[in-house]
Order: structure tokens, then sequence, then C-alpha cells
């Protein structure tokens, strides 16, 4: 767990201000050019479907009250995403913590919940995903699927470089035991 | 990207193909919220950062509830990861600064990506005696250069951190330390804690008791006790990439009893568990059932791994048998019996054929204590076994003759006594289990053999048994005054084979 002695940040902002900065019609734009690939992203990393939807209109949502001017539409984006990441990491805890969990419906094979429909070597590396603990998974998928370097990846979930390198290297460890334990089965 | 591993092509394309699968079409018709609908549905979760910082050692600590948002480098709201606990429950005292350092341990207890160097302190440090409670971890933090401590029961014994001992339970990028806390006896139990840093002090994690943590075996209440024996299920505890994993056996075994043992295979199934963080506490998560393999010097904390498709508790090995090879009128050098580094000669003098009591003698031959001799029961032409039996703790003499005759084996298993090696072995009683091989009129059938670790076993079923059919092995162990047996479990046993399996 960090500590919480963060970066106290110039100029604490008020709580009490309006909303400012991102007007009606730039969260249209914003949310027609990347609603799915966050939702793309959101289903890595909860492989849900409803959930990822959720994740992702919650962000959004989230996105409309903050306070203080985003510097360009990048920064929103980037914005967005952390926030697709911490919705997500909550849906698993909550979904941990109800242990009889079960998904919200039986997906057809037309529908993005089917894994099955994948190729089975697609399928056993998802699986080996799985197993990860939330954070290498975020590590992973930011840096394999959404393409971002380390300091993005540091920025996005609030961690440091070095933790980011180390908590990659853990995952990877972790997959390959993980599939070299399947393709031994 | 630089040029991609094998695996890395794989994650690549596997994480490609998971994300195509999500159309524009599958997206449902929901509209972008508004500046005024999203505030209404679902508002930022802005973080309420109750902050306490651990001051230096010399300093009170200070703890302040500041509100703010936290602000990227450029100035930018960068939303954080999921709230965790920032304020201990209790402010630990902040004492033993000055105690010496008894273990130290690197990790990364602030998730700044440098380890700080933790160190353990108790008031035993320099001293003979033991330590008082509680004891004290502390560390300077890489990120901030503050000292951040805390303390613990520690039972009034002496701790130290686990091997390995960093975790990461709450997965938050940031280490966790493992600590084994004896309990106060000293005897081989206690349990383990883990100490996370929250909001700059370093506290014990409560801890859900819904799993087996501690390092004590768990007793079977489903099981009888018996002079003293018990069942239990043996459990263990180990860190495996960050991560707290503790274990119980699916089957109990017999334990206690006569001497310090437990009839733990050299691999059993374990049920196991996880160890993560949820809002502040330890919790168990399980996961999927592991293979325990005992480790060969017996100490030590073996890791679980992943049972092989159909992996059963392994079998002892109970053969090749080792046979009786010393007659009448025979001796052989044995190993060391009275352990003096010297050879002994032991065997046996008597007419042949079935004998009276007292006709033939086992004669020993000891290098520490000269000729003895010591009559044999009545029976069959009696035969030495040319080795030392194993039963348990050894003190002297533990030798084991059989009597063949027409109805069965007739074993009798000789001891040193309280007097050592002044005065000859005697022939022990047995207790717990039919001794020797025979067959008792209600159909009862059991043998008697000396495995290739030079211990004892015996079977007992029916006499209708066949390689087929379960039969309780047990083996024995000496207590000083009588060999007692001690169960096993339950094996399908193939005697002209020489072969055994679970069954």
């Amino acid at each position: 767990m960090t500590t919480d002695v963060r970066r106290r940040g110039r100029g604490a902002l008020d709580p009490g201000g309006a909303p400012e900065g991102i007007g009606g019609q730039e969260l249209a734009e914003l949310y027609a050019a990347h609603r799915l690939s966050l939702t793309r992203l959101a289903i890595l990393l909860v492989d849900d479907w409803a959930s990822a939807e959720d994740v992702v209109q919650d962000a959004f949502a989230a996105l409309t009250t903050r306070r203080g001017g985003l510097r360009d539409r990048s920064a929103a984006v980037a914005y967005l995403r952390t926030s697709v990441v911490n919705g997500a990491r909550s849906a698993l805890r909550r979904r941990r913590t109800a242990r009889a969990y079960t998904p919200p419906h039986e997906p057809d094979h037309d529908a993005p919940d089917a894994v099955a429909v994948l190729a089975e070597e697609h399928r056993e590396v998802l699986a080996a995903l799985g197993t990860l603990a939330p954070r290498q998974r975020e590590v992973i998928v930011l840096r394999y699927w959404s393409d971002l370097s380390e300091a993005e990846i540091a920025a996005a979930l609030g961690i440091s470089r070095g933790t980011v390198k180390s908590t990659a290297s853990r995952a990877m460890t972790a997959l390959e035991t993980a599939l070299t334990s399947q393709e031994t089965r | 990207m630089s040029t991609l591993t094998p695996l890395e092509e794989r994650l690549t394309a596997a994480l490609a193909a998971r994300a195509e699968q999500v159309h524009p079409h599958h997206l449902r018709d929901a509209p972008a919220p508004t500046p005024e609908r999203g505030a209404e549905v679902v508002p930022l979760r802005r973080r309420r950062v109750a902050i306490a910082l651990a001051a230096a050692a010399a300093c009170a600590a200070v703890a302040a509830g500041v509100v703010w948002s936290d602000l990227g480098e450029d100035g930018q709201d960068v939303p954080q990861p999921a709230p965790s606990p920032t304020v201990p429950a209790e402010v630990p005292d902040d004492v033993g600064a000055d105690w010496g350092v008894v273990d130290r341990t690197r990790l990364d207890l602030d998730g700044d990506g440098t380890p700080e160097e933790l160190r353990l302190r108790d008031s035993s440090a320099g001293t003979e005696g033991l330590p008082d409670n509680p004891a004290r971890v502390d560390a300077v933090l890489s990120s901030t250069g503050q000292l951040a401590y805390g303390t613990f029961d520690n039972n009034g014994t002496f701790t130290n951190f686990f091997s390995p001992a960093t975790i990461d339970a709450d997965s938050d990028g940031s280490d966790e330390v493992v600590v084994y806390r004896p309990d106060a006896e000293g005897v081989g139990g206690g349990d383990l804690l883990v100490v996370d840093l929250v909001g700059g002090y370093l506290v014990e994690v409560p801890r859900e008791e819904s799993a087996p943590l501690s390092v004590d075996a768990i007793t079977d209440e489903s099981k009888p006790q018996r002079r003293g024996e018990f069942f239990a299920f043996a459990t263990n505890r180990w860190v495996q990439d960050g991560t707290l994993y503790s274990s119980r056996s699916v089957e109990s075994y017999a334990t206690g009893g006569v001497a310090t043992y437990f009839n733990v295979p050299r691999t059993y199934r374990s049920l196991a568990w996880a160890w993560r963080i949820e809002e502040g506490r330890l919790v168990p998560e399980p996961v999927p059932e592991v293979c325990i393999d005992a480790l060969e010097d017996g100490g030590g904390t073996p890791a679980g791994r992943a049972c092989a498709d159909g992996e059963t508790d392994a079998v002892p090995g109970f053969f090749p048998e080792r046979p009786a090879t010393v007659g009448v009128g025979q001796s052989a050098a044995f190993d060391d019996v009275d352990f003096d580094q010297r050879p002994d000669t032991l065997g046996i003098e008597g007419p042949g054929g079935d004998v009276e009591e007292g006709e033939a003698e086992l004669v020993l031959d000891l290098s520490a204590a000269g000729e003895q001799r010591v009559p044999l029961p009545a029976g069959g032409t009696p035969v030495l076994y040319p080795r030392t039996i194993q039963v348990g703790m050894l003190d002297g003499v533990s030798l084991l003759v059989q009597q063949e005759s027409g109805d069965g084996t007739q074993m009798s298993y000789l001891a040193t006594g309280a007097a050592g090696f002044a005065e000859p072995p005697t022939v022990r009683p047995t207790r717990g289990a039919p001794f020797g091989s025979g067959v008792r009129a209600d159909g009862t059938a059991w043998r008697t053999w000396v495995g290739p670790d030079d211990a004892l076993y015996t079977r007992v079923g029916t006499v209708d048994d066949d390689a087929d059919t379960p039969v309780v092995v047990f083996t024995w162990r000496f207590d000083g005054e009588a060999l007692v047996a001690s169960p096993l479990g339950t094996f399908c046993v193939d005697d002209a084979a020489g072969t055994a399996r679970r069954c």
C-alpha cells in the first residue's frame, strides 16, 4: 500500500466550484471518438461486457464533474483511461467480495462476452491473464494492448516507472508459468 | 515497441483478438453524459485523504486531515488508484527506537520503485534474555525521507522476517512485509502477520480467521484420540511471486502420541488460499488445490505446486522389503549399535528348528559393553534382521527377530532399557495393532515387514484381501517401554509384486 504522502499540488482545487473546462460539445466528441476503445480496454480488464460498459459510462460521467481545466484532449483521454482502470479495479474488487459472483447473463456467441469463439491459442493466453493480480493485469493490458510507454502507464496507474517495470516483470513470469502449466496438463 | 518475445507476441495477439470482439453495434444506446446528468448519476470520486505523517523519531507524530485533489506533475487533475485505508486504526507507540536491530530486509514500502531497508528491533538485542513486548519495525521512506515505524505484539519471544518476506497483497505496487511470530512457548508454533504502511505508520493488518495462517497443525476433531495420538491436518505457508499463500492438507494424519512424529506423506494434496488485503483486512481467497512436497531435511516451509492430473498423496516407500538373514549359529557385523564408533557383532545361538523359550539366545558382542545374551521366546527357528530397526527416537539397541511357524510369523522387537548398555536389551510388548503375521478366527489378517528405510510396517485387513482391497497400514514407534502402532492410512498393497497405491 502506498504512503499517502503524495504530491501536494500547486493550488489545491476548490471542491465547491462549478464544473469547467469540458463543455457538452467537447464531451460528446470525446464520447464518440473514444467510447469504443475505452470499452475494449475495460473488457480486457474486467472480462465482462456489462461491467465494461458501466465502467466506461462512469468514466465519462466522472469527467463531467472534474474541476479545473484540462490541458487538451489528450489529457482528457488520459484522464478517462485512468478512470476506466480505476473503475475496472473497483468492479473486480466488488466481484471478489461477492464470493458467489456469476456473470450477469449467459453470452451468446455473437456477443462480445463470447471468449469461447476465440482461437484456442488466444483463450489460453487470456485464461493465464485472468490469473494475474489486478495491478499486474492492468500493466500488461496498458503495455500490450494500449501500447503505452512505461511513463504513460506509471501516470495512468499513479505509480512509479520502477514499479511499472517490476510489476510487468512479475506479470510476465506469472504468465509464462501459467501457460506452461496449461500446456503440461 | 522493440522486438517482441514470443510470449509478448502471443499476448499482443490475444488481447487484440479479445478487444476486437467489441464492435460499435455492441455498444448500448446511451448518450454521452452531460455535465449535469453526469454529476447526478456518477459523481467523480475525489480522494479525501486524511494524512498522518510519521514524524522523525524524535518528533511526535502529527496527524492532520487534509483534503485536496491529486495533481499530476503538469498540474493536471489525475484520478488516483482506488482508495485504501489511509489512517491506522491505532497510532502505534513510538517505542524501541534505540533497540538493536535483530533482522532486516529490503522492500518497496512506499511504491516509488526504490526499496527501503526495513529493520526489526526488539529489546533482546545485545542481551541474553527474551525480548519484552512489543517488537518494532521501522524504515526511512525513500519517497519522503521520513521515518515510518510501527510495533506489534511479539508474544515475548523472538520474531523474524519470513523468507521471502515481501508481498503485495493489495496489488497496489507497494510492498508489505510478512513476519514470523512464534508462540509464547517457542516450541515451533506461532503465526504469520503482515505489516503494511498505512498513513505513514507500519501497522499489522488485521486478519480474517476463516482460513489457517498459523504455524501449527490443525487437529482433526472428527477422529478419536488414542493414547495421546490424534489426527491433524498439515499446514504450510509460503510466498511466491509477491503473494502470501497458506494451505491445509486435504487429509489428516496421525501425530503426537508416543513420540514426536507426524505421519505426513512425502507429497500431499492441500487446500490453499492466497491472502489479499481487502478494505484494510487480510482475507483468504481460495485458490486451486496444491501439492506439497516435504523438504528433504524436514525443515523449512515447502511451497505448494500445481498437482498433476490425478495426483494423490504419495505412498510411503514400503518396498522392497528387507529380509531377515542371520540364522541360528550365524553372526554378522552390524553398524555401530552402541554408538561408540566401533563396529559390533550380533548373532543367534541355539538348537536348529523350533525352540522352547530360552533355548535360543541373541548374542550381542558390543564393543562398548562386551558380550550380552538375550533369551528368545519359544517359536519357530529364529532369524535376525541385520539392521538397526528405525522406530523413532533411538537410544540404544533396536533389533527384530522373526520366528516362522506353521500358522504365521512371530516377531520380537528388542530394545535397550533405561539402564542403557549396562543391561541387555529385552523383548518389548506391542500395542495398537497385531504384530508379525497371522490370521485370526474372525478372518482378520495381518503381516509385518521391514521397509527399505528400516522402518516397520504392518498391513491389517482380512484373509480374503487381494491387491485391490483397501487395507490399513501402520508403522511402529517405540515409546521407551513398548512398540506402538501408528496408522499411515488406507492402501491397496500387492505383497507379491512389492507395490502399494492409495485406494
